[in-house]
């Protein structure tokens, strides 16, 4: 789009088909419209006030300028109902504003219960970005460089980081979320436009922060998808990583845990990825990457009602990605069908 | 005690010469350990103009880099990356921080209030040379190669090297400048507490010194906070012990929560000083009385207590629970309420008065414009489900620099130009001080205007490359850079060409009616020769024209009665 298109659109706002509106880069996820919207609301309220309180300022710079035969008059020097009025009646146009807005953030932290999500697991490196696809319709585990969805479907991504912290931005799905390292943070969104629209980095992680920039290819269809992965992902054997997950359970969880379903001193492993667990405090957590993590590095955390708390904190060291790769491909394989 | 044991009175001057606190003694020893507030309000004002210059080279350097993709200045990334981070912090830390408070606040609080110096000029002294070390410090930062980890210093990118001599000199520098902030605020408090004359009361106090004593909160408040952070990141960065690193068993978001639980009070230790230079402004040139003064003297302490609890705004996305983000969006539209309280006084202040376009009363007006751009696009970043698009864009980048760079430098200025002949005695060249405000709005607008919609469209913060749809943005940007820079410039040298052939300054060239005024321009070495009147701070009728002086005198009514004509109740 030219700026001049742009600086005619100013007015409306109205989206330029594909390539966006003044504002805003194009509407392409379910939380775009919403945003977008509570923006422009926010927007010309904020304009209203902004050329009330000018305007006036300029009136009455004009009108009581300093001139021969113009005197200054004393007024009084407070009022409380007005100034009253010029402080609630903000404030109620604040609260739409936060309720506004948080209807649509609370869209964007709840992903759909009745659907399929499908997940991609997605890791911030200095300084390139990795997004894996694993499960139905693939045999393997695909990586690949650019982001690639499925319009309509709905994405859930695991973020992690194994060096400092990154964030991944897609302007177009008006999302964004760190990539910490030390925990996994997750993200979801569902595509309403096909095509390829930016990613970028948006914490600042070094000297090619700049140049971590990729695409998010979103398909009209999965056949697409799907061959748009197995084309350009670097793929690595999903028995590959099982085989690793394997080797970690037999050197360190065999004398507490089992994968067949009996209870020894911990919870066995079958059937549990995905599960509710209660705990001691009487909370409750999905066994998830996060949850897994935490279990592994601060156990006494969240203690699974019924077990003693007697595991000892680990740590994978400087390469720990790799191990719980290789954890969270055992646990996955071993949940109920 | 106040002006210390070592300072002769005797000496006075040359002869003939009306007595100041310029001239009652020479020598560079004479400031280097003079307790007078008024020179080390000075020495602070030319080290933050310096901070400023410096901090703002840097700035034309990135600027330049960013006309086109790819850059046209530096050879690579760390270049960039190492300017935008010493951009960031010797503004932030050397520039913004002690700006208003510890150059204008120094030399106009005690005599606002009548009084000889502050409450504790030795402290005030080590805060000043603390300044400096920390300095130093920075400067050293750059001798030792520069330093690329943003001035939030996040770790784990900032911690987690090979131990760094850059690193630590710059967490020990914003340490130790933090003590400089601490005991400055401190100071104040105790000051306004202490020294106020007989008959002013808090509420009779000019709104100028209530901001000051609401950023004084914060700096005694939360600075701590931020040295006892880096203190932490010190220890973890050589010790290697776990706190914020996740390989020692730290956490990187915990730094997160203790920088910002710093950082964001410290946003309003920068406001808030100009807020209070804006009150005086708008009431001495519309010479009308600030409408609403309770309200506005209220709102500073609002804004610094409600400034406490919104930290967790700068981390929507940082894996913080979403319920901690949805309460800190919410308090955070509270703190839209006061800001705007003080804006409605200000226009209510103009109502009926008697407008006089001097270059302060210009970048009063200015501050209006831009303050309002930048307080209003606040409300975009409050709202946590369009913060999530916005976060760590141009627009965040474009709305923190409108409020700090639009409306405290704004304010600055207006400030330096209000109080310029009462600190040196001489008027400045008042057209090359209109064309210079001018420049700099111009410049503040087409600098960061174009940065708004480049944020919404997604263009991301810190980055030295970028897709070339952002390409007009950021030429227009430079383009404004370049401008604000000419202005900045051009009134450096009015202002240094005024010390020599300024016009002798009147006490009181603009009619206002707070004390500083009853001094002499330049004031005297004990500040005032005869005790001042005590009158309330914004009653105009005191004082009169006197063509003879080309300024205000007080009326010879108040003079022979020994207090204010008709008394007005702030």
């Amino acid at each position: 789009m030219t700026f001049s298109a742009g600086m005619l659109n100013l007015l409306g706002g109205l989206p330029l088909a594909r390539e966006g509106s003044f504002w805003f880069p194009p509407e392409a996820s379910s939380f775009a419209p919403g945003v977008d919207l509570t923006f422009h609301f926010i927007l010309w309220t904020c304009v209203v006030f902004f050329v009330g309180i000018c305007g006036t300022t300029g009136y009455f710079v004009w009108k009581y300028r300093k001139r021969p035969g113009h005197k200054e008059q004393k007024t009084s020097t407070h009022n409380l109902i007005l100034e009253a009025t010029w402080s609630f009646a903000p404030l109620m146009l604040l609260m739409v504003m936060f309720g506004m807005s948080t209807y649509w953030y609370y869209q964007m932290i709840t992903p759909p219960k009745d659907e399929q999500v499908y997940d991609i697991t997605v890791r911030g490196q200095k300084w390139r970005w990795a997004f894996k696809y694993s499960g139905d319709p693939f045999d393997k585990l695909y990586q690949t460089p650019k982001l690639h969805v499925i319009k309509g479907q709905a994405y859930r991504l695991i973020m992690d980081s194994p060096d400092v912290i990154h964030s991944m931005y897609l302007p177009a799905f008006r999302v964004k979320q760190d990539c910490v390292p030390g925990r996994y943070n997750k993200l979801w969104f569902r595509p309403t436009m096909a095509g390829e629209f930016d990613l970028f980095c948006t914490e600042y992680c070094g000297n090619d922060h700049s140049l971590m920039i990729t695409k998010v290819v979103v398909h009209e269809d999965a056949n697409s998808w799907r061959d748009a992965i197995i084309e350009t992902g670097d793929v690595t054997r999903i028995e590959d990583l099982l085989a690793r997950g394997q080797a970690i359970f037999e050197q360190n969880c065999t004398s507490c845990h089992t994968l067949d379903g009996s209870a020894k001193v911990g919870p066995s492993f079958k059937g549990i990825w995905g599960k509710t667990e209660q705990f001691e405090d009487g909370s409750s957590h999905v066994v998830d990457e996060e949850y897994v993590r935490e279990s592994i590095t601060t156990p006494a955390k969240h203690i699974v009602k019924g077990y003693p708390n007697s595991m000892t904190p680990f740590d994978f060291g400087p390469e720990r990605e790799k191990y719980y790769d290789g954890i969270f491909a055992l646990l996955k394989s071993l949940k109920d069908k | 005690m106040a002006g210390g044991v070592v300072e002769k009175p005797a000496g006075y001057g040359a002869p003939g010469a009306v007595p100041n606190y310029l001239n009652h003694v020479a020598g560079i020893k004479s400031w280097l350990i003079t307790l007078d507030h008024k020179r080390i309000g000075i020495m602070y004002l030319a080290a933050v103009t310096f901070a400023l210059l410096l901090g703002g080279f840097f700035v034309l350097l990135l600027r330049t880099e960013l006309l086109q993709s790819g850059g046209v200045l530096f050879k690579n990334n760390e270049y960039y990356n190492k300017f935008f981070t010493l951009h960031g912090a010797v503004m932030v830390f050397m520039f913004i921080i002690p700006g208003i408070p510890a150059s204008l606040g120094n030399f106009i609080l005690p005599m606002q209030l009548g009084a000889k110096d502050l409450a504790l000029p030795r402290l005030n002294l080590m805060s000043l040379y603390l300044y400096w070390i920390g300095a130093v410090m920075f400067v050293l930062v750059l001798v030792f190669g520069g330093l690329d980890t943003g001035w939030t210093l996040y770790p784990p990118y900032s911690l987690d090297r090979d131990t760094s001599i850059p690193l630590l000199l710059a967490l020990s520098a914003v340490f130790i400048l933090g003590f400089s902030s601490i005991l400055t605020g401190l100071n104040f408090i105790v000051t306004m507490h202490r020294l106020r004359p007989v008959g002013m009361t808090m509420y009779d106090m000019p709104l100028f010194l209530w901001a000051l004593y609401a950023t004084a909160l914060i700096q005694v408040l939360a600075t701590p906070v931020i040295g006892l952070t880096l203190g932490l990141s010190a220890v973890e960065h050589i010790g290697h012990i776990g706190i914020f690193l996740p390989q020692y068993g730290g956490d990187p978001v915990l730094y997160q929560h203790f920088f910002w639980f710093y950082s964001h009070p410290a946003v309003y230790i920068m406001i808030l000083p100009a807020m209070g230079v804006q009150s005086e402004l708008i009431a001495t040139f519309s010479r009308k009385h600030v409408f609403g003064y309770k309200a506005i003297a209220w709102s500073s302490i609002a804004i610094a207590a409600i400034g406490f609890v919104v930290w967790g705004h700068h981390m929507f996305v940082a894996g913080q629970s979403p319920t901690a983000g949805i309460i800190f969006s919410f308090i955070t539209f509270f703190v839209a309420i006061p800001s705007a309280i003080k804006v409605f006084n200000w226009v209510a202040t103009l109502y009926k008065g008697s407008i006089e376009l001097k270059t302060p009363m210009l970048y009063g007006l200015a501050f209006m414009y831009l303050f309002g751009v930048g307080g209003l696009t606040g409300l975009f970043l409050a709202a946590i489900g369009n913060n999530v698009h916005l976060h760590d864009t141009y627009f965040v980048i474009a709305h923190f620099h409108m409020v700090m760079v639009g409306s405290t430098l704004n304010a600055f200025f207006g400030g330096v130009h209000y109080w310029w002949p009462k600190i040196t005695g001489r008027m400045y060249n008042e057209k090359l001080a209109v064309i210079a405000c001018i420049l700099v709005f111009i410049g503040f607008n087409l600098a960061f205007m174009p940065q708004f919609v480049a944020g919404t469209r997604g263009m991301p913060r810190r980055y030295a490359n970028y897709v070339d749809e952002f390409t007009i943005f950021h030429q227009l940007s430079t383009i404004g850079a370049y401008i604000l820079g000419a202005g900045v410039l051009l009134q450096v040298v009015y202002f240094i060409a005024s010390l020599k052939n300024g016009k002798k300054a009147p006490k009181n060239p603009w009619g206002a009616a707070t004390l500083e005024w009853q001094a002499d321009s330049p004031p005297d070495f004990h500040n005032f020769t005869k005790p001042p009147i005590v009158m309330a701070a914004y009653d105009f009728e005191n004082w009169e024209y006197d063509p003879n002086t080309g300024g205000y005198e007080l009326r010879k009514e108040v003079v022979e009665a020994g207090h204010s004509l008709a008394t007005v109740h702030n």
